[in-house]
């Protein structure tokens, strides 16, 4: 663990936290909620869980020596973790299948 | 109780995936943050570190959250009359799970105020908890097991399905992952040196579009 991962620890445990009291500072008295704030807070999540999907889906195939190698694996894996999940519903089942799936391939 | 098991998984990934990392950076981590989206997100963070200098972890950090400040704005009247070391930890501690039950309570007064505070402190504990058992189990498991990183791909596939399983988060999920797709073919095109820098970029590209498309009304409504 290096300096700058600590720090690293330290700035998002302080955004969270600073995010949860945001309403409580601002919204205290009788200032309205922003609409665009409630419409960002709504919508970013799923489309930051998405950016972090693709991202890591990429850095799977980065360490590959011969570069886009484990393409073909990564997906097969993706698919099954999704299919799991979507039908199953069980994290743990969807989690373990397709990382195990993916193992076997590359 | 699910907080156990997700703690023991994030543990787990953590010692395995960030090297020297060990339980007190986890007991670190489960501690003062409490969010199971940030500290798994954390963890392909920390192990890329040179990739993410402090700004880019304090905005992804912004984005992945940003769901928390909305949280609070039905609990502001309700948490207004407790006394401060009371509310201070209610808002310190206020995950997914944690909302759901405090919002949705019917207790009234002093009793929602003591009902709310064990909540908080249990889902605290058992967030800790877990993410120790976990940190301790995972630095037995052996080191050299090629693929496993992919367990994070998996992870985020995971809460990216249980997220579009309601409509409104259909287009968001896709806006999120055509802009982090078009960013990364066009680092990878004309920086590939500094493909890792592409996550502002797809940041500022997807809230552009996500504005963009509040106009449309159609896809926001869940029937």
């Amino acid at each position: 663990m290096t300096l700058h991962q600590y720090g690293m620890i330290l700035v998002m445990a302080l955004v969270v936290i600073a995010l949860r009291a945001v309403p409580f500072v601002i919204f205290a008295g009788k200032c309205k909620v922003p609409v665009l704030l409630l419409y960002l807070g709504r919508v970013l999540t799923a489309a930051a869980i998405a950016m972090l999907v693709v991202y890591s889906l990429y850095s799977n195939l980065e360490y590959n020596a011969f570069g886009c190698g484990r393409i073909i694996p990564a997906l097969i894996a993706a698919a099954v973790t999704v299919l799991l999940h979507w039908f199953i519903k069980n994290p743990l089942v969807s989690i373990i299948s397709g990382t195990a799936v993916f193992m076997l391939l590359i | 109780m699910g907080y156990v098991t997700m703690g023991t998984a994030f543990g787990i990934l953590l010692v395995s995936q960030v090297k020297n990392s060990d339980f007190s950076t986890a007991i670190l981590m489960s501690f003062s943050t409490i969010s199971g989206s940030m500290q798994f997100a954390s963890v392909e963070m920390l192990k890329n570190s040179a990739a993410y200098t402090l700004l880019i972890t304090a905005v992804l950090a912004l984005l992945i959250n940003v769901r928390y400040s909305m949280y609070g704005i039905s609990l502001v009247r309700i948490f207004r009359n407790y006394p401060w070391y009371i509310r201070y930890y209610l808002i310190w501690t206020l995950t997914d799970e944690t909302y759901a039950l405090e919002s949705s309570t019917l207790l009234r007064g002093k009793k929602r105020m003591y009902y709310s505070l064990f909540v908080a402190m249990f889902d605290h504990c058992y967030w800790l908890t877990g993410s120790v058992i976990g940190a301790v189990a995972g630095s037995w498991i052996p080191f050299d097991t090629t693929g496993i990183d992919f367990a994070m791909t998996a992870l985020f596939l995971v809460i990216l399905v249980d997220l579009v399983r309601s409509r409104t988060n259909r287009v968001p999920a896709l806006t999120g992952g055509v802009s982090t797709l078009a960013a990364l073919v066009f680092f990878v095109i004309f920086f590939p040196a500094q493909v890792n820098r592409m996550l502002l970029a797809a940041m500022l590209l997807m809230i552009v579009i996500l504005l963009k498309l509040r106009q449309y009304p159609a896809w926001q409504k869940e029937q």
